[in-house]
């Protein structure tokens, strides 16, 4: 099968489900509008909270060995393949006897066990990737860990960040069970409102919610990439303007 | 700047990979580190640059003691045998961040002394392996450190390209007065660029000299040297004399011989004395040698 077919066949795929998705009149669901302020909020939150732990993480498991190590790896990979609606459950029960419950904090917490295995996964491979021994060139030439990080490791490391933010944003807007066993129905998120508009009879409605769904992670994305781009810029030229 | 290991050891877990390690190199030397591969050569290379903790022992840079000091603050600079340039920026921006900005060079000299002259605008993919290789030893260099770590630099390159870069590496080194440290596996290699060797297996140095000397005893390095082989009477030339880095005086080249890749002249001074010297470099004018021993 030569290359044009495939791209086809996957786009195909990929666009078929959309067809007839967007609503003939598109008017602000005031509902949905009201949740997007706390959704930004966590989708910020769980993805910075993914960046730091996944950062750490996946650099020890990508260059480190020992029992140690292991044991981190089978604990963080776990979500995997338990059901995450089983942990869940036992965190809700922890949560309650903590106050968590029903916070925008518990909520957040329990966000993370669906994205960081995934996001700790990808750092891994990135860091894989890039190698140990890149990473040594890094620490010989920048003395300074925030500049190596905003010089060289950062942009080194850029389709992992990008990968990441664009996974977690995806995952923690599709959470409808966590979001609603742990938040009670007091932290109200887009997909609390959106799923009872699915299995409703308001098609319209329906249609909209599913624009905000893939506006949101879009929107996002595109504005990483820009922020990346400039990232480079500002790097290449900072380092023209340095002196020789 | 002199360098002293002292008594250094390493253990991981519970397993000794360098056993009571004593290495010294004076000050603009290249010291060649040679041995069989899972010897410890790589392993005490970055301990030297700080990439890796002592378990034992210490490690002074001139007068003072780096042991716990981190990598960059060691005035250390390692070439490994990839290049790692950083392909988010050109040739220049990748030599720009090696720099602190007081240096005596500037980019477009460095990239004119290893040969890049006009490629600062060019990403790393528009470069050839040796190229690469050369646009890392400019980074390398360009911040004018007193300690260069040469990590097998030129595994990754052919033979033709491997010549090239070691005579440039040597001749650069010079200039600046950079003290060397080369880890290989390659006998050729150390005889081309080390004025010492030191033999290691199984984590101890188990020899040490200069290279032709060890050439003709150490099982390492196999047959050893030959220099009764083919020698050809040659023309009166200028040559500089290593390790007295100053002295240049016209001699008297009287044999010539090839061996690992590296020519050996016998030569003959004013004052009469005469020397067996060894350089990686075409026949020329000027050209710099190494004196590897003093003939009866």
């Amino acid at each position: 099968m030569n290359r044009r077919l495939v791209t086809i066949c996957i786009t195909g795929f990929i666009i078929a489900p959309l067809v007839g998705i967007f609503p003939e009149t598109f008017t602000l669901n005031p509902r949905i509008v009201e949740t997007l302020g706390t959704t930004l909020l966590m989708i910020v939150a769980v993805t910075a909270l993914n960046h730091l732990i996944g950062y750490a993480a996946g650099k020890a498991i990508a260059f480190q060995t020992g029992r140690f190590i292991q044991i981190a790896e089978l604990l963080i990979s776990l979500p995997l393949f338990l059901p995450v609606l089983l942990l869940s459950f036992g965190l809700y029960l922890t949560w309650i006897r903590l106050g968590l419950a029903d916070q925008f904090l518990g909520v957040l917490l329990v966000l993370l066990l669906p994205t960081l295995p995934y996001t700790v996964r990808l750092y891994t491979n990135g860091f894989q990737a890039l190698g140990e021994q890149l990473l040594e060139q890094t620490v010989l030439v920048e003395a300074n860990r925030w500049k190596r990080f905003f010089f060289l490791v950062g942009p080194l490391l850029r389709p992992t960040l990008q990968s990441v933010t664009l996974l977690v944003t995806v995952i923690t807007l599709s959470q409808y069970a966590l979001v609603v066993l742990i938040g009670g129905g007091v932290v109200r998120m887009l997909a609390l409102e959106v799923f009872p508009l699915y299995s409703g009879n308001a098609a319209d409605a329906a249609k909209e919610a599913t624009i905000w769904l893939i506006g949101l992670p879009l929107v996002i994305h595109v504005g990483q990439v820009g922020f990346f781009s400039l990232w480079i810029r500002i790097v290449r030229r900072l380092l023209d303007g340095r002196k020789n | 700047m002199d360098v002293r290991i002292n008594k250094v050891t390493k253990r991981f877990g519970k397993t000794t990979v360098l056993q009571d390690i004593e290495l010294t190199i004076a000050s603009g030397q290249c010291v060649a580190l040679v041995g069989p591969s899972g010897s410890g050569k790589t392993t005490l290379l970055r301990l030297i640059a700080g990439l890796e903790k002592v378990s034992d022992g210490t490690i002074h840079f001139g007068t003072k003691d780096v042991t716990k000091r981190v990598p960059n603050k060691r005035g250390v600079t390692m070439l490994f045998q990839r290049p790692l340039l950083f392909p988010h920026l050109n040739v220049g921006q990748n030599i720009r961040l090696g720099m602190k900005g007081n240096e005596e060079h500037g980019v477009a000299k460095w990239l004119e002394r290893v040969g890049l002259a006009g490629r600062e605008a060019d990403f790393v993919h528009q470069l050839s392996g040796g190229e690469q290789q050369r646009a890392s030893l400019a980074r390398a260099l360009a911040g004018e450190p007193d300690f260069l770590l040469l990590d097998e630099p030129f595994s990754s390159l052919d033979l033709p390209r491997r010549r090239e870069l070691r005579t440039l590496i040597r001749r650069l080194t010079e200039q600046q007065g950079v003290t060397t440290l080369l880890v290989t596996h390659d006998r050729e290699e150390a005889m081309a660029m080390a004025d010492y060797v030191y033999v290691m297996q199984a984590g101890r140095i188990i020899e040490q000299g200069r290279p032709v000397a060890l050439s003709e005893a150490s099982p390492f390095f196999g047959d050893g040297l030959e220099l009764g082989g083919t020698w050809q009477p040659l023309s009166e030339i200028e040559l500089v004399l290593r390790p007295t880095n100053q002295v240049s005086e016209r001699v008297t080249i009287t044999k010539e011989l090839i061996q690992y890749g590296v020519r050996f002249y016998e030569i003959e001074r004013a004052s009469g004395e005469r020397l067996v010297v060894q350089t990686t470099e075409r026949f020329a004018e000027a050209m710099t040698v190494y004196v590897v021993r003093k003939e009866a």
